[in-house]
């Protein structure tokens, strides 16, 4: 007798999205290595090259979760860790959310210390060979090879994100998508130093610093909610997966069940949940419910794994007159939400 | 779904778009107009070119900056000299300590700071400060035609870094004197422009300082212009060593 499931498979067309979606973060990766080296070199001295330096090695964070997630999906569930692996992507989740906090955090303070300070940035000159251009010019170069390609990239993901409705690829996305905006903001900052504004600087530094910030609690919360088990929702956090209503509908669609009610929660990029079903007279109810049980996994391949729980349907509060999920009530209730 | 969040990130991406525009319009129109580009935030090259004042301090600290004479002297002094004469402005100096000048930088009532100050500078908050111009070395010099063994003595000056770091660095033993003054040619711990005077070879290096001006903070035009003037004059600032830096 198997109490754990197998590892996870994708069914094929989700398996070739996954495929195109790894090539596509190691190429993101493999960028970011590049930008976030060429933005270090244009450094200087500018709060808000500054920021956008930290933003690009926070978009690090994504792709790395990714991958290391599509790793930790193929391994199977062992006595040990008889749920699998997958939860350990949601600890490394919930950490970078943390550091991504803390890291804007501090640049929006430093910013703001700057801007209350009055410091003025000194930017001069930048060596290269024999050549030494305003070093601001360098900063707009990196700057611009920062923010364009991301844009690109955040497209492509965008599209696989909505294949394989996979969170972490769809925020890596809006990440990538919304890259120029900060590249744009610095870039401000860099000419307004260039004008003689010496608050451009620190002003694009403390926007750029409540973008990551804003970043930060959205992710934060979005990993608070996966410890706690909360009710799937759809990949870009619209709403709740519609799949907690199909299970429950399939299973009330069997003759022999007379009422049936569905909890699912997320590990990493898999499903697990258990289903109560309240059967309608006798028969091999055993197995039926494996019957049942094997047939919703293979459907939904998203779902890792089901347990059923037959009930009597009789704990006291009424049950049966009104199945309705959204109740609460001291029986397992898939609130949702 | 997706047209929606498309409209929502158009919208947003416009929003942006405008004041980036914007900016990069007006960079072109003040570029055309022949504005300095980088500006300085209070004006200060424009203050000082074509008759003003460069108000330069200065602390003591041979060869860079001599104050034995009545009219402060050194490598620092004449290329800072060289630099106001460039921009047909004068030079007015204040002495002090480095804590006070770069106070007096900081609140702009100084434009430039010299006194052998390197990149290793505790002030890099409080100034800004230009890309080093020279390059020099701290290095054990030894007669020619003889190499450092272990258990050498080497003459060191008293009360210098120097001894330190020819222990740690080599196996030679440090001969402190008061002076080098003299020493005719034994093996020294010396800079390298005091080599030559010496009848020394260069040996090992033991340390190198990246030589730097500072600047008042924000003041960009100024800064750049400096740094490319001291750029186009290594040459320059090494013959001023040769000739300022004697023992």
């Amino acid at each position: 007798m198997r109490i754990a499931t197998p590892a996870h498979e994708l069914p094929p067309a989700q398996a070739d999205a996954c495929r195109r979606a790894k090539r596509l973060e190691w190429i993101s990766l493999a960028y970011l290595a590049t930008a976030i080296a060429f933005v270090y070199v244009a450094l200087g001295s500018s709060q808000a090259m500054k920021a956008a330096w930290v933003e690009d090695i926070l978009s690090l964070l994504p792709p790395i979760a990714f991958l290391v997630a599509n790793r930790v999906r193929r391994r199977p569930p062992d006595d040990a860790y008889p749920w699998g692996y997958h939860r350990a992507v949601t600890v490394g989740y919930l950490c970078a959310a943390a550091a991504l906090l803390l890291l804007g955090g501090y640049v929006l303070l430093d910013s703001l210390m700057k801007l209350a300070l009055a410091e003025r940035p000194p930017i001069g000159v930048f060596v290269i060979g024999g050549w030494d251009p305003w070093a601001g010019w360098v900063m707009l170069a990196a700057l611009a090879y920062t923010g364009i390609p991301p844009v690109i990239l955040g497209r492509m993901k965008l599209r696989l994100a909505q294949e394989i409705h996979d969170k972490v690829l769809y925020a890596d996305a809006e990440m990538n998508r919304a890259d120029w905006m900060t590249a744009g903001a610095a870039a401000l900052g860099v000419i307004g130093i260039g004008l003689g504004l010496w608050w451009a600087d620190a002003v694009a530094g403390a926007f750029i610093s409540i973008d990551i910030v804003r970043d930060g609690v959205r992710n934060l919360r979005a990993a608070s909610a996966d410890v706690m088990d909360r009710m799937p929702r759809t990949y870009d956090d619209a709403r709740e997966d519609p799949i907690i209503g199909i299970l429950r509908d399939e299973l009330l669609a069997l003759d022999w069940v007379a009422d049936a009610r569905v909890r699912v929660r997320e590990l990493g990029h898999v499903y697990a949940g258990e289903a109560f079903v309240v059967p309608a007279g006798g028969g091999d109810l055993v197995r039926r419910g494996e019957d049942a049980r094997r047939r919703l996994m293979h459907d939904h391949w998203k779902l890792h794994d089901l347990v059923i729980v037959f009930v009597s349907g009789e704990d006291g509060d009424g049950e049966g007159e009104n199945p309705s999920p959204a109740r609460s009530g001291t029986e397992p209730s898939p609130s949702g939400r | 779904m997706d047209q929606l969040d498309d409209r929502h990130v158009r919208v947003r991406g416009s929003a942006s778009a405008r004041p980036v525009a914007l900016a990069l319009a007006a960079l072109l129109i003040l570029l055309v107009a022949g504005c300095r580009f980088p500006a300085d935030v209070g004006g200060t090259l424009d203050n000082v070119e074509d008759g003003g004042t460069l108000r330069v301090g200065v602390t003591e600290h041979e060869p860079w900056v001599s104050l034995k004479s009545s009219e402060p002297s050194g490598v620092e002094v004449g290329l800072v000299r060289e630099f106001a004469a460039r921009l047909d402005a004068e030079v007015d100096y204040t002495q002090g300590n480095e804590e006070e000048l770069v106070e007096a930088l900081h609140r702009r009532e100084l434009d430039v700071v010299v006194g052998g100050i390197t990149d290793r500078t505790r002030w890099k908050k409080e100034a800004a400060m230009t890309k080093p111009y020279l390059t020099t070395h701290l290095v054990v010099g030894m007669p020619p035609g003889r190499e450092l063994r272990d258990g050498e003595r080497v003459a060191v000056e008293d009360g210098t870094a120097g001894a330190a770091l020819l222990e740690q660095k080599t196996g030679a033993i440090p001969v402190r004197r008061d002076s080098l003054e003299g020493i005719g040619s034994r093996p020294a711990v010396v800079d390298d422009w005091l080599l030559d005077d010496l009848g020394l070879r260069w040996e090992r290096s033991l340390s190198h300082q990246e030589h730097v001006m500072l600047t008042s903070p924000g003041e960009n035009a100024l800064l750049v212009e400096l740094e490319h003037f001291l750029l186009d004059r290594k040459e320059r600032a090494l013959e001023l060593l040769d000739r300022e830096g004697r023992l």
